[in-house]
């Protein structure tokens, strides 16, 4: 029932415009707009453009509506709403490949910018976690699972990889990282598949996790070696 | 096209002037290949009417030799002397021909006796070739068509006898009768080169003759002939340095000749042998001629024993002659055995090229600034031909007039024997200090040497040179005008930061950093547009801040510069519209993990993940240079730009949203 409601929803809903009003809302849901440092209240009849972000809190709720669909937000989720939208199996490949974009060219040397001896000391990477931060973190994959489980397989990839990045503690959640990749088998993007199994594997993983992963590995390489 | 119908009016002259015989192609030379790796031209009109050569400079050639008549003494003689000159397309050549003599002398059979000595009456005949003028011009490449011009003179002398009769004394005398014919022998040849290796040639005989004088009368038969012919020949040159070369003339006769070339003592060395079938001389392969050669770039020596395989008696009967007739001075009947010595020199000891430009393409125009792009790639390429049979090592270099102080020399290229291949060159900008209003067209000349010789070939082409301020319109080659100033921009940097309090955490004190320089740099700047050129004008830091503006091109740059100077990292974030209109911001490592953004902001969409090459992750913000506003706004608005087009969009994976680090 519910993979056909998401069908409809995906049917009907107009992707190009993202606006959308507000239904319905429950507990605390507020919105980050823009560039702004500030979450401000959601209200019910409030309009929500593509650059905004929507938060819930613990037993928090958010219907959305654009024309005759609705998008239901459950609590302890993060979306932006620029992924509420269908997206296309090459748009996904790009975002996909954007991840490779990102890092330095090899030749540049990243020390350069160690010099700084005067004006300020060599920041290394954190170990520790930030609360806020983390749990920001998860907010963001469950908004990406909702949107999977809506039919929006594509953006919620794209989302969660968003997210993974900007997140690390989301990044070292095996059950988050799991999800996504099984949404790339899903959609048949194998080697893609195939290459985030391979990065969970490198995870500190339990005997079980490690065990779920190798047969995730196996399985994909079967297809592969099919498609070949 | 030309070859056709050349040919084709040579065959047709020939048919309408009706039979054609004799042999024409037999000279003192013998076959020393006359291919492309010789630069001497080893043959004369005999074989080569067309005056086809590969000489390229002033050469003196010379005959000596000896013929070895049975029965005699062995007559020495110098055969031939010649001056042949290449200029340019044009080459001329002249000869003089001393020992093109043939003499008979016809003992009559009268005796005269008188009271003390007794005289027998004799008659003789002289066939000379005096001297002869050819000229050759190169149509194309591969092909060369001239004609040759050669004088006559042949004698007849009658000894007579006179009676004197006086009142008191009769007295027999004898006397001279001379009769001469004096003419020129105009003849024409095309050769034509189908590929380094394989190589005709066409040429007439007795083509053309004019200017007679005189005549043999009664005794017309004893004349030189001068009945027309053709002559074809094929060469064929093997990469193994063996060669084959096959005449055949309308008349019947021709000749094959094998050569066989090696490396030696810093030259060629040279042997063959060449078989020659005339028609008129028994047997069938009447005249064997081996030879042994050997050549360098400034002179050529060889030896020919030119081999009749007939015994020739020393006498034969007159009637013999006078059937027969006389076809060629050189090579008759009546001809003996020889052992010819044959040199020849380069007079002026300008070497040989050994390779040469087929073409040079200029690449780039010169922007004096982004100098070290010409070190990285090539301003110019140019196919460069080997000319010799080994492969060549060119070292190619390049002199830009304003901006070299000398040759600048680009990486060596091997080339294969008698391959092509492409020469970069690069270049180093040492004078950027080019005014800053002008640009100006100057000269590049390139040059090709070889480890053997310098500058073996040499050509000029025209190249745009920029003033300092010129940029490209590649976003990759701001790097330049960003380190320019570095100095300066160090030494302002720290000046602003002197002031600034310490922010008391160390993570965001990069961040704090670059939020004070901003908002220096910043307040004093107004946008404005570059000046209306037709080239891309980028300011340098320094001008920026002593003109208090700029575009976003010069903004991003200065500022970047301030950053960069300072140890802090920045890459240029290049929007590329449908129009393809440019517009620059910056993107800026300010060295903090993601873990720590909640340190900077609580959106996460004002700063995106990079991973360096430690693979660890590390945020980067954008920054507007244009807003002219306070650090946040400007952050602000490049935030939403950069998160908008770069991310949503995707115009990051999509190409039109770069982000060019500088470094």
């Amino acid at each position: 029932m519910k993979k056909i409601i998401a069908l409809c929803f995906l049917m009907i809903m107009n992707i190009s415009a993202q606006t959308f009003t507000v239904e319905k809302v429950k507990g605390k849901v507020q919105v980050l707009k823009g560039t702004s440092e500030q979450f401000v209240d959601v209200i019910q009849g409030q309009t929500l453009t593509g650059e905004d972000v929507l938060v819930t809190d613990n037993n928090s709720f958010v219907q959305l509506k654009k024309d005759n669909t609705k998008f239901n937000l459950n609590s302890n989720s993060a979306l932006g709403m620029n992924y509420l939208k269908q997206m296309s199996i090459n748009d996904l490949l790009l975002v996909l490949a954007l991840e490779e974009i990102r890092s330095l060219p090899k030749n540049i040397k990243q020390n350069n910018s160690s010099s700084t001896a005067i004006y300020g000391s060599k920041v290394s990477p954190s170990k520790n976690t930030n609360a806020s931060i983390d749990e920001f973190g998860i907010k963001r994959i469950n908004g990406a699972k909702q949107l999977a489980e809506s039919g929006f397989k594509e953006s919620a990839v794209a989302s969660a990889k968003e997210t993974f990045r900007k997140y690390p503690s989301a990044n070292s959640d095996f059950n988050g990282r799991l999800f996504f990749a099984d949404l790339l088998y899903d959609l048949k993007l194998y080697e893609e598949a195939l290459s985030d199994y391979t990065k969970i594997n490198e995870l500190e993983l339990s005997e079980e996790e490690r065990k779920i992963i190798s047969n995730r590995i196996e399985k994909t390489n079967l297809e592969l070696a099919e498609k070949q | 096209m030309y070859l056709k119908k050349i040919v084709q009016i040579i065959i047709g002259i020939m048919i309408l002037l009706g039979k054609t015989y004799s042999q024409e192609s037999f000279d003192l030379f013998g076959f020393a290949s006359y291919g492309s790796k010789n630069g001497f031209r080893l043959n004369s009109f005999e074989k080569n009417a067309g005056n086809f050569s590969h000489s390229k400079n002033w050469e003196l050639a010379t005959i000596f030799g000896g013929e070895m008549k049975t029965g005699e003494q062995i007559s020495n003689n110098i055969y031939l002397i010649s001056l042949a000159n290449k200029l340019d397309k044009h080459y001329l050549y002249s000869r003089f021909t001393p020992g093109y003599v043939k003499e008979f002398v016809i003992k009559t059979g009268s005796t005269i006796t008188l009271e003390d000595s007794t005289n027998i009456l004799q008659n003789s005949i002289k066939y000379e070739e005096k001297f002869g003028l050819g000229y050759a011009y190169s149509i194309a490449p591969n092909i060369s068509a001239g004609f040759s011009l050669r004088y006559f003179e042949n004698a007849l002398n009658t000894e007579k006898i006179e009676f004197y009769f006086s009142d008191t004394l009769n007295t027999l005398l004898t006397s001279n009768e001379k009769q001469y014919k004096k003419y020129w022998r105009g003849d024409l040849g095309i050769t034509y080169s189908y590929s380094d290796f394989v190589r005709f040639n066409l040429s007439t005989a007795n083509l053309f003759i004019f200017n007679e004088d005189g005549s043999f009368s009664e005794n017309g038969n004893l004349n030189l002939r001068t009945n027309k012919s053709v002559l074809f020949t094929a060469d064929l040159f093997l990469s193994n340095g063996m060669s084959s070369s096959i005449g055949i003339e309308s008349s019947g006769s021709g000749f094959l000749s094998f050569n066989v070339s090696h490396d030696l003592f810093y030259g060629v060395f040279d042997f063959g042998v060449s078989g020659y079938h005339d028609k008129f001389q028994q047997p069938f392969i009447s005249t064997v001629m081996p030879h042994f050669n050997f050549r360098n770039e400034l002179f050529s020596a060889g030896v020919v024993w030119v081999n009749y395989l007939q015994n020739r008696s020393g006498s034969q009967p007159l009637s013999k002659l006078s059937e027969t007739g006389m076809h060629s001075i050189i090579n008759n009947q009546f001809s003996a055995d020889k052992i010819l010595l044959n040199l020849n020199f380069a007079l002026s000891f300008k070497q040989e090229k050994s390779v040469e430009f087929v073409e040079v393409k200029v690449l780039a125009q010169i922007y004096p600034t982004l100098s070290d792009e010409y070190l990285e790639y090539p301003f110019a390429v140019a196919s460069v031909k080997n000319l010799t049979d080994k492969k060549v090592t060119v070292k190619p270099s390049s002199f830009i007039q304003r901006i070299n102080s000398g040759k600048v020399y680009s990486p060596a290229v091997i080339i294969p024997a008698f391959g092509e291949a492409e020469v970069p060159f690069y270049t180093i900008i040492e004078n950027d200090e080019i005014g800053t209003s002008s640009r100006d067209i100057s000269q590049a000349n390139f040059y090709l040497s070889t480890q053997s010789s310098d500058e073996e070939d040499e050509i000029q082409k025209p190249i745009l040179i920029h003033n300092k301020n010129a940029w490209d319109g590649k976003v990759e080659n701001l790097n330049y005008f960003v380190m320019r100033d570095y100095s300066f921009s160090s030494s302002k940097a720290k000046t602003i930061l002197k002031e600034k309090e310490q922010v008391g955490n160390s993570e965001i004190e990069i961040l704090s950093d670059i939020r004070t320089l901003f908002n220096s740099f910043i307040k004093n700047m107004n946008y404005v547009s570059d000046p209306r050129t037709s080239f891309e004008y980028v300011q340098f830091p320094e001008q920026t801040f002593e003109l208090k503006g700029g575009d976003c091109d010069d903004l991003s740059v200065a500022f970047s510069s301030l950053l960069e100077s300072i140890g802090i990292a920045t890459a240029f974030v290049d929007y590329v519209s449908a129009d393809k209109i440019s517009h620059v911001s910056l993107l800026i490592n300010i060295k903090l993990p993601p873990e720590k953004a909640n340190l900077i902001t609580k959106n996460d969409k004002k700063y995106f993940i990079r991973e360096n090459s430690n693979a660890e992750n590390e945020i980067w913000i954008p920054l507007e240079m244009t807003s002219l506003s306070d650090f946040e706004t400007s952050w602000n608005l490049a935030s939403e730009k950069f998160y908008r087009e770069g991310i949503v969009e995707l115009g990051i994976a999509k190409g039109n949203v770069r982000i060019i680090d500088i470094y």
